[in-house]
């Protein structure tokens, strides 16, 4: 993906270049080279640039286009050699790129150019054009092919064939209905039919022409043909009809400014009167054609100054413009030398914002992963740990059961056996023997108990009180004279949880409380209450029984073993008794 | 080709680069990370099995029937 997203931005970045490249080159390449206003050099100067910048590119279309520009330029200088070879190097360029109305066109257009200077090898090229235009019927360029064509040959004298071409030509036009270039071609027909002194049929087609220019209003056509036809007279020597048409196109040439045509006018008119012995026209026209022919003349020369101030004001201006051009560019490097600068610092920002960025992630990532496997780890350490002790509590709380449970129940067996089995043991001994047969199955209890509480981690209040009031049942079933009863006040919190030890000393206290009652105190009624007060629960056991006297009488075991059993639940024990009955109030901390 | 388009082009392929190569690396950090913590859960998974079938089997021993009936049966020296 992220190759494919590399290459994309390279191929875009690539193809806008190009483009933009090849608009430029194209540009400069369509430049008007014949109304410029910058030295010729110059221009060439542009043009090779231009082609080098194309080659740079592989743009071949841009070179051909650039070295036609160069033929060009440089037949406007006279440099009819380097215009050959240019010209020829875009002919080459085109034919390899197939365009073949170019190649036509340039071959002709070369041929005509060179037709006063090399008549043989304007003919030559235009061969050339013609075969090729020929061979890819292209008619638009066949159509003035054929009519230069037309002229090479009259040129060279062979009027038959130049008619041949301009007859060419004209079907052509006629076919696409060229109604500007039809008039041209009869008139170039015409002239051949006046060189071959067949007056007749040339008159016929400038009057052709004149017919269609006149349907047009082509002013300057119809003033060229009433020249040429009054020229046709002239060649027949019929002077007076010759006359009447020279004026004809006078007007229409004056009026349009058609100098070189007026002069040639008067001149012809000047020639006609005077062979008409008419000297006093003659003289008239004459002078008429001298000024005009000075006034030509001095437009010449005042366009020549006028075309020297342009140059000069060109090349100071070309100066000025090259000083700013060289400023401009001075300034334009110093500012891609800032964006330069500017898109690299950018650059290194995005890339070592990006670093710090994917560094900090990464480290986040990183930071979050230990975390989580910290917290993973010292939950696995806790569990095993809590794995390990659980295995080895209920180990010991098995050997505890196993062994000396075992063993304490071996010891009160076999103390009943003894005080069974021997009839004629004494009283004291016996009561000695059930003494510690009683305290021997206190131990199992309270091994049991302790066993127990190894082993689980806590009881609800729900449960404690379950197990209360199932003893309290038992209790009540083995005593049937006793009442017992069991409360719980509104106020408690029977939500509390209780620790196992906690809960096994509060059971055990109420457990040999009431014991104490039925054994020592023979009570008639047995109340437990459990209520709650200032955090603290309040577990009464209350009894009708005899009561005892707390001072006088020492505490024995099970006194001994409640008062212990409520310390280790951090829990206080009072006692209060008297002749009514006995009161054991335990106080444990919730 | 301008100098800014070779430096806009050398910085793209930087960035591109480097989020490849960081995406590489946090692939291959993310990858090994699950294979630890699954074997840590595995592991956890394990002991609380271990544990909760232990506690199952400590339920079984039951309070009341161990202690207190026998507390009751076993004191003879209780005339009632």
């Amino acid at each position: 993906m992220v190759r494919f997203f590399l290459l994309f931005s390279f191929l875009v970045c690539w193809t806008t270049i190009y483009s933009q490249n090849k608009q430029q080159i194209d540009s400069i390449n369509k430049l008007y080279v014949q109304g410029i206003n910058i030295p010729q050099d110059s221009i060439i100067a542009l043009f090779q640039k231009n082609r080098m910048a194309a080659e740079k590119i592989s743009y071949e279309l841009g070179v051909a286009d650039a070295y036609s520009q160069l033929g060009l330029v440089y037949s406007y200088q006279g440099k009819y050699e380097e215009s050959t070879k240019s010209t020829i190097e875009a002919i080459t360029i085109y034919e390899k790129l197939n365009q073949k109305d170019k190649i036509a066109g340039y071959y002709a257009g070369m041929g005509y150019s060179m037709k006063y200077r090399d008549l043989k090898n304007a003919l030559y090229y235009m061969q050339k054009g013609k075969a090729v235009a020929e061979a890819n019927k292209l008619e638009e360029l066949l159509k003035d092919i054929y009519n230069n064509y037309g002229v090479l040959k009259e040129i060279n004298n062979e009027l038959d064939s130049a008619l041949y071409y301009f007859n060419r030509g004209l079907e052509i036009k006629i076919k696409i209905n060229d109604t500007i270039g039809i008039p041209y071609s009869w008139s170039n027909m015409a002239g051949v039919y006046g060189l071959q002194e067949n007056f007749a049929k040339s008159r016929e087609f400038f009057n052709k022409s004149l017919e269609q220019r006149l349907i047009w209003a082509d002013s300057l056509g119809i003033a060229e043909n009433y020249t040429q036809l009054g020229e046709v007279f002239m060649a027949e020597k019929k002077w007076g009809d010759a006359i009447p048409l020279m004026h004809k196109s006078l007007p229409i040439s004056l009026k349009k400014q058609y100098r070189n045509l007026t002069q040639y006018n008067y001149k012809i008119l000047s020639d006609i009167y005077k062979k008409l012995n008419n000297t006093d026209s003659a003289l008239y026209y004459f002078e008429q054609y001298s000024a005009i022919k000075d006034s030509v003349h001095s437009i010449k020369v005042q366009e020549s100054i006028a075309a020297l101030n342009i140059e000069f004001e060109t090349e100071k201006k070309q100066n000025e413009i090259l000083k700013q051009r060289a400023q401009l560019a001075e300034k334009d490097l110093e500012v891609r030398r800032k964006n330069t600068f500017i898109f690299g610092s950018l650059g290194l920002a995005l890339i070592l914002g990006l670093l710090g960025y994917l560094l900090y992630n990464q480290q986040k990532l990183k930071n979050r992963q230990l975390q989580k496997e910290g917290e993973l780890t010292s939950a696995l350490a806790k569990i095993e740990t809590q794995n390990k002790l659980q295995e080895q509590r209920l180990r010991i709380s098995r050997d505890l059961h196993d062994n000396i449970g075992a063993q304490l129940t071996f010891i009160i067996s076999s103390i009943d056996n003894l005080k069974y089995g021997f009839t004629d043991i004494s009283e004291k001994l016996g009561n000695k023997l059930t003494s510690i047969s009683s305290f021997t199955s206190q131990t199992i209890y309270e091994l049991r108990d302790t066993i127990w509480a190894m082993n689980k981690e806590n009881i609800t209040f729900e449960d404690l009180q379950s197990r209360i009031a199932n003893f309290i049942e038992n209790a009540k079933n083995a005593s049937e004279k006793t009442e017992f009863s069991f409360n719980i006040e509104e106020n408690v919190d029977e939500t509390h949880v209780f620790s196992s030890v906690e809960g096994m000393n509060i059971y055990r206290i109420i457990q040999e409380s009431v014991n104490n009652s039925l054994k020592y105190a023979s009570a008639d009624e047995i109340e437990v209450i459990i209520s709650e007060k200032e955090t603290k629960y309040n577990i009464e056991i209350t009894d009708t029984g005899t009561g005892f006297d707390q001072e006088n009488t020492a505490l024995g075991n099970g006194l001994n073993n409640m008062k212990k059993r409520a310390r280790e639940i951090d829990g206080t024990l009072q006692i209060k008794s008297s002749k009514k009955g006995t009161s054991v109030l335990l106080k444990v901390p919730k | 080709m301008g100098l800014p388009l070779i430096i806009l082009l050398i910085v793209l392929a930087i960035v591109f680069w480097l989020l490849l190569y960081f995406y590489n690396k946090d692939r291959a950090a993310k990858s090994s990370h699950s294979e630890k913590i699954d074997k840590l859960e595995r592991a956890i998974f394990l002991n609380n099995s271990q544990m909760k079938f232990r506690s199952s089997g400590l339920q079984e021993y039951s309070f009341l029937k161990h202690n207190l009936t026998e507390v009751l049966v076993t004191q003879p020296e209780i005339i009632l």
